[in-house]
């Protein structure tokens, strides 16, 4: 008998084991994946994550400064902003952006970022403009009723950039940014935002609301420059040594490539 | 090509009589035997202890023996603990439609068939060609027929092991545990048995490989008890270390291994079961034909 037949399993194996090579590592990398973002979801949130929890929670947007706060999901309020066509053009950058932004230096992408920042808060300022002067049209507000609305917008602006100042100090100093710090500055916002409806019932005609109509929101009066010490000392929070401890990267070399663990993949 | 198969039905017909004659047979069955009843008897011994200890702590009167495995069976909590200890979701809630003590057997069967397999099937080839003894049957048969009949037969004498080893397994848990189900459990067994047979197969044929590469019994015998080690410890660093770039070598060893299907086999559902069973013949047939490669050449 032929005993050329003898390979046809061993040449049919090979070939087997050639072929589901690439899916089976599609695969275990996929479950890799997986696992770290699932491993990520229970392990405790860093103070750059509270603190971006935080921003995502206030009644605001909030200028982003960088990739980091694009891969969060986005808030409700964000969503809403965003497709407002009125709503200012959005501070996180886009995958380009992100991408391109890796090769700039620190000095650059600090440039960028205030670039934006500018950029962001010139398109809030026109938004806030049109608001009000719609408010004033529906209302039909006198010229010191106006300044009395302007007045309680500017105190509610200026209380809540102490308050995020005051934040932003704390955290300098090394304060650590805990549950119960962002529900006590959650609890201080909301409770500005309700003293300048407050203000406003008291230096207004009592019709006020009613002729403002079911849309007026008073958050869309706040200057997003409030939030801009947050947003600073984020970057200060990022590269404190703790937040960025991630593993050594072993020394590399043949067989320590081919025994080497499986490195962590970016969620 | 019918002459081929009519020499193979009697040359494998010959190798299960053989191995009944010269009692072998009757030691592989002892020793498929001893592992299954001495595992189940040390889990309805500690079953039975813990179900006393917890009849004392929740001072009820005493439990009927087996009641707690199929009540914690049913428990969400112990099902997520399952899940987290098997760390793939789908294996460890396919094991968890099994009852426990198939399940039991199952892990046994699956931890000691392979070695026995082994054991049992490297010195098969050598023994004959080491004593000569294989010249006067290879007479009359080509030494195709003859591999494949050593296969065949192993293979059979592995089955009936197994199942003798099951059956025993079910009357043990029936006389010990008196609250299992006795219809789901043995079904269970009975399935856990084919697996574990199948899973056998690629072992029967790396132990007739070794066989026919070495011509001592007792070298072949030490060389499967190492391929056995091996071929575990390959699996181990293939799950370990497979990844990408040159550690993508690794995926490649954990489809030539047996033990790299394990957890396909496990499964309760058709199309895994399938993919593990069509790897596993292809595993046979290629160990055993990389045995032959050299036995066909070989100066009896």
């Amino acid at each position: 008998m032929n005993r050329g037949w003898v390979w046809i399993p061993l040449v049919f194996l090979a070939g087997l084991i050639l072929g589901a090579l690439h899916p089976r590592a599609e695969l275990r990398q996929t479950r890799n994946e997986l696992e770290t973002r699932k491993k990520a979801e229970q392990t405790p949130p860093t103070q750059v994550e509270r603190l971006d929890r935080l921003l995502q929670l206030l009644p605001m947007d909030p200028p982003r400064a960088d990739s980091r706060s694009q891969r969060l999901p986005a808030s409700p309020a964000s969503d809403t902003a965003s497709a407002d066509p009125e709503s200012p053009p959005a501070l996180s950058p886009t995958n380009t952006d992100a991408s391109s932004a890796e090769n700039l230096t620190p000095e650059e992408r600090r440039a960028q970022f205030e670039a934006r920042l500018k950029q962001a808060a010139e398109a809030w300022r026109l938004r806030a403009e049109i608001a009000r002067n719609t408010f004033a049209a529906q209302t039909g507000l006198n010229a010191t009723e106006l300044a009395a609305f302007d007045a309680a917008i500017q105190t509610m602006n200026s209380r809540l950039e102490t308050l995020f100042s005051d934040l932003a100090n704390r955290l300098r100093q090394g304060e650590t940014m805990t549950p119960e710090t962002g529900l006590a500055v959650l609890h201080d916002a909301s409770g500005i935002l309700l003293d300048a409806y407050q203000e406003l019932d008291e230096s207004l005609p009592p019709t006020w609301r009613t002729d403002a109509g079911p849309t007026f929101d008073i958050v869309q009066q706040v200057d997003p420059d409030v939030l801009n010490p947050l947003v600073e000392v984020r970057d200060a929070l990022a590269v404190r040594p703790s937040e960025t401890g991630m593993p050594t990267p072993p020394r590399r070399g043949p067989i320590r490539r081919l025994f080497m663990p499986p490195p962590p993949s970016n969620p | 090509m019918s002459r081929f198969f009519f020499q193979l039905t009697v040359l494998s017909r010959f190798e299960i009589a053989d191995s009944i004659r010269s009692r072998r047979a009757a030691a592989v069955f002892a020793l498929y035997l001893a592992a299954a009843l001495l595992g189940i008897n040390a889990f309805a011994t500690a079953l039975q202890r813990l179900e006393l200890q917890l009849a004392e702590l929740l001072q009820t009167g005493p439990l009927q023996p087996g009641a707690l495995a199929d009540s914690l069976w049913k428990s969400a909590r112990f099902r997520q603990m399952i899940v987290a200890l098997v760390g793939d979701r789908q294996t460890a809630l396919s094991l968890l439609e099994i009852p426990p003590i198939a399940l039991l057997y199952g892990f046994l069967a699956f931890f000691y068939t392979p070695f026995f397999a082994l054991l049992s099937s490297t010195p098969r080839v050598s023994t004959e060609v080491y004593s000569g003894s294989c010249r006067f049957l290879l007479f009359r048969t080509s030494r195709s027929a003859w591999i494949l009949s050593k296969f065949i037969g192993q293979s059979a004498l592995v089955f009936l092991a197994l199942a003798l080893s099951a059956a025993a397994a079910w009357t043990l848990a029936r006389f010990r545990l008196a609250g299992m189900n006795p219809t789901s459990a043995a079904w269970g067994i009975a399935l856990m048995t084919g697996k574990a047979w199948l899973f056998s197969l690629p072992f029967v044929a790396l132990g007739l490989a070794i066989s026919q590469w070495v011509r001592s019994p007792n070298t072949a015998q030490a060389a499967g008890f190492l391929a056995w080690i091996g071929s575990g410890a390959l699996a181990w660093f293939a799950k370990r270390y497979a990844g990408e770039g040159p550690r993508i070598a690794w995926e490649a060893v954990a489809l030539a291994v047996p033990q790299g299907f394990q957890l396909d086999l496990w499964r309760m559902e058709l199309a895994p079961f399938l993919h593990a069973a069509f790897w596993l013949t292809v595993l046979s047939s290629a160990y055993l034909a990389a045995g032959y490669a050299r036995f066909a050449r070989s100066d009896l």
